[in-house]
């Protein structure tokens, strides 16, 4: 209820001041678990994502922001939950793959951290070990905008025009059930990463002049 | 086969190197180059080979691959 109530204000805001528009939306399965894996040029990725989609949006956030009981409280009701980042937290890893199995959409960055400039960056590891043990698709998309919006370091969002285009769902069933392997992450990685490249530098894109940094 | 057989063997399995790069002075991150990802993967197959719990701040107490063995072998012997 908290949710929905949130998620209309903010698409009533998000529509008058970022403009947020979508490509593709449809890819997004109408149910099941799926990791939506965009690029990340801000931090306010996961908000407009979430405004943006119409099924309901569980996020992992930074530990430091559920610190202040009232924030930690209000971020929860938004179905978020607490990452320890640059630690062995395997509690956080744990509610993804619940959050998954239960038939939820869950958006990771395979960047692992929001980008300095803007740009794509070395991914890491981690977006391709939930998937496989979760044993959900994996669904690229590539976020336009938000880097103008809100960069690394900003404190106030400025308006600026946001596009997401939404890829097709990546299956990697033939992994699953399979013992750790770094080749296999790194080749699922590479899979999403380059998905995520060809959206960024798709033609709907860059024809409709969507210019982000 | 012996703790310390078993725990090389998960080593070997999850860093994927070779036995021969295994001993019990090896450390884990400065010569497997094992990072956060391989330590939950291997906190999963420890906890899965001998049946134990071990906690995510416990990971930093192994270090060594004798380290490892030493906590698995207190944890084997405390829990029977």
């Amino acid at each position: 209820m908290f949710y929905s109530i949130v998620h209309i204000i903010l698409k009533i805001v998000a529509a008058v001041y970022i403009r947020l528009q979508t490509i593709d939306i449809e890819n997004i399965p109408k149910q099941g678990g799926v990791i939506l894996a965009p690029n990340h040029p801000s931090d306010l990725d996961s908000f407009i994502l979430g405004i943006a989609i119409t099924r309901q949006l569980h996020t992992m956030g930074k530990e430091e922001l559920f610190r202040r009981r009232f924030a930690g409280f209000i971020f929860r009701k938004l179905n978020a939950f607490p990452v320890k980042r640059g630690a062995i937290d395997r509690e956080s890893i744990r509610i993804a793959i619940g959050v998954l199995k239960d038939g939820h959409v869950i958006d990771m960055y395979p960047e692992g951290t929001v980008s300095n400039d803007g740009f794509l960056q070395e991914p890491r590891l981690g977006t391709a070990f939930i998937a496989l043990q979760a044993k959900v698709p994996v669904l690229p998309a590539a976020i336009i905008g938000t880097f103008n919006v809100m960069s690394k370091g900003q404190r106030f969002p400025r308006p600026h025009k946001v596009v997401i285009k939404f890829g097709r769902p990546l299956y990697f069933d033939e992994y699953y059930d399979k013992p750790y392997n770094k080749e296999i992450l790194k080749f699922v990685t590479m899979q999403i990463m380059n998905e995520i490249k060809v959206l960024l530098n798709s033609d709907e894109l860059e024809e409709a002049n969507y210019v982000s940094i | 086969m012996s703790v310390f057989e078993r725990v090389k063997k998960i080593i070997t399995d999850v860093m994927a190197v070779k036995e021969t790069e295994v001993s019990a002075e090896t450390s884990l991150a400065n010569d497997l180059g094992a990072d956060s990802l391989d330590y939950i993967a291997l906190l999963q197959e420890l906890e899965a080979e001998f049946n134990i719990q071990i906690p995510d701040a416990d990971a930093q107490k192994l270090k060594t691959v004798e380290d490892t063995v030493k906590y698995i072998e207190r944890k084997v012997n405390n829990k029977g």
